[in-house]
């Protein structure tokens, strides 16, 4: 994906400037910054559900992106058809469902009404009904940031194997450190809609290379 | 008074055929006149609902505008039309039950298409986000959307016929109370009233509230409820 020259203009306000930005499927890339830095903006715009300004995203013809919004909805009727939402009704794609509503412990409420859900609960099931389904790119906005720590690492597992097993680009928008090292393979930093700094995650949090960066980690930690 | 009272429990018992007659008429009017208000306004308030610019910002004004419209002046408007000196006196609707449905209709139809417009504008966004984000079709995300609001459109429905059987304003003035013809419960009780013939007016009452009671059980027992 060639992210080029990619404008989101509110009104008089600039969200998005990104001149160049060049992702790669198979990589699982970690989008920080601090609150209102344009991630959620960039993350929209990938997925589709807002067009840029100007500028263009780049995805191929055959790409797939599934998304994850940072708010997540429950449509009317059980957790498990609101997963299946997600996939198509085929045998496979029930047993895939199945799978992730197990992994993320969502089996005793999967005959649940999905509107009676627990904000966690609703949070595990959006991220069941995006992973659900193939894609080429995966492209989820803070997915675990209501999530308990064991099932925030049953999540990063998940997402784990989604990238291993269709070769899909992840894009995991968060505000955690310790979840960027542990998940991503690529650091992506912005600020004031622009990405400031790219690169291997471990090397960017250990020796940032912009003076942004370098306050950032020293306000948020690592 | 008390003895009225009785005698109205046994008009109603008894089945009077004045009374079912203009049961009949009522039922007929206010039943056909929200349901076409349904099939208008459902898909004028989704359209409200969706997107945003300024001529459809103009477009809600209106609406709500005509959400409060007297039904006296949708009454004379719909008069002035079909009397004999209007536009659409070919028509012949004036002192016709049809005619009383128009008027139901050019009232009841912005009530409907408000009340969805205001359930549907906050729900837009995530049913949308989450359907693009799932790869959805635009056809598929707008079933989605109508599922959504699938308890909203009835309890519309459900507001839009309590509308149509309380209004006396509008049917009065295009219907003429006829008698055996166009004389619906709410302008039977003021004439029967006015004619000191209380046990026919209480009768009426009576199943007006109970209709109405009838309707408020329909729209709590249709509550969502989650189910697998």
């Amino acid at each position: 994906m060639r992210i080029r020259n990619l404008i989101v203009r509110y009104g008089a306000t600039t969200a998005l400037d990104i001149g160049e930005l060049t992702l790669k499927r198979g990589v699982c890339y970690a989008v920080i910054g601090a609150n209102g830095c344009g991630k959620s903006t960039l993350a929209r715009c990938i997925a589709g559900v807002i067009k840029p300004t100007s500028g263009e995203v780049g995805l191929q013809p055959d790409d797939k992106v599934r998304y994850m919004p940072q708010r997540s909805y429950a449509f009317y009727g059980s957790t498990l058809s609101n997963v299946m939402l997600g996939v198509n009704a085929t045998a496979h794609g029930k047993e895939r469902a199945r799978m992730l509503i197990d992994a993320l412990n969502l089996t005793t409420v999967a005959r649940q009404g999905a509107k009676q859900l627990s904000g966690g609960q609703t949070a595990r099931m959006a991220l069941a009904r995006t992973l659900v389904g193939q894609g080429t790119w995966l492209v989820l906005d803070e997915p675990t940031a209501a999530l308990d720590s064991g099932s925030m690492l049953a999540a990063e597992g998940l997402i784990r194997s989604y990238r291993d097993e269709f070769d899909a680009g992840v894009i995991l928008i968060t505000h955690s450190l310790k979840q960027a090292k542990r998940v991503s393979d690529q650091l992506v930093f912005m600020e004031n809609g622009h990405v400031v700094e790219q690169g291997e995650t471990k090397r960017l949090i250990d020796d940032p290379q912009t003076p942004a960066l370098t306050r950032f980690l020293e306000l948020f930690g690592a | 008074m008390g003895s009225a009272f009785a005698q109205a429990l046994q008009l109603i018992v008894t089945g009077d055929p004045m009374l079912l007659q203009i049961i009949g008429v009522t039922l007929r009017m206010s039943l056909t006149s929200s349901a076409t208000a349904l099939v208008l306004g459902a898909p004028w308030g989704a359209f409200l609902a969706f997107g945003s610019s300024k001529v459809k910002s103009v477009l809600i004004v209106v609406n709500r505008t005509l959400m409060g419209l007297p039904p006296v002046v949708c009454g004379l408007l719909c008069y002035l039309m079909f009397c004999g000196v209007g536009p659409l006196r070919f028509l012949h609707l004036l002192y016709t039950v049809e005619g009383m449905i128009v008027a139901q209709v050019i009232l009841v139809t912005p009530i409907v298409a408000g009340t969805i417009e205001a359930y549907a504008r906050p729900l837009v966004a995530p049913v949308r986000e989450t359907g693009v984000g799932l790869g959805m079709s635009r056809p598929r995300i707008l079933r989605l959307m109508i599922q959504e609001c699938r308890y909203q459109v009835f309890t519309s429905y459900l507001l839009a016929l309590g509308r149509a059987l309380a209004e006396v304003g509008a049917v009065s003035m295009v219907g003429g109370a006829i008698a055996y013809k166009t004389n619906v419960m709410t302008t039977a009780i003021m004439m029967y009233t006015n004619r000191g013939d209380f046990k026919m007016a209480i009768a009426l009452g009576i199943i007006l509230v109970g209709l109405f009671f009838l309707l408020n059980i329909l729209a709590h027992v249709l509550q969502p409820k989650v189910v697998a």
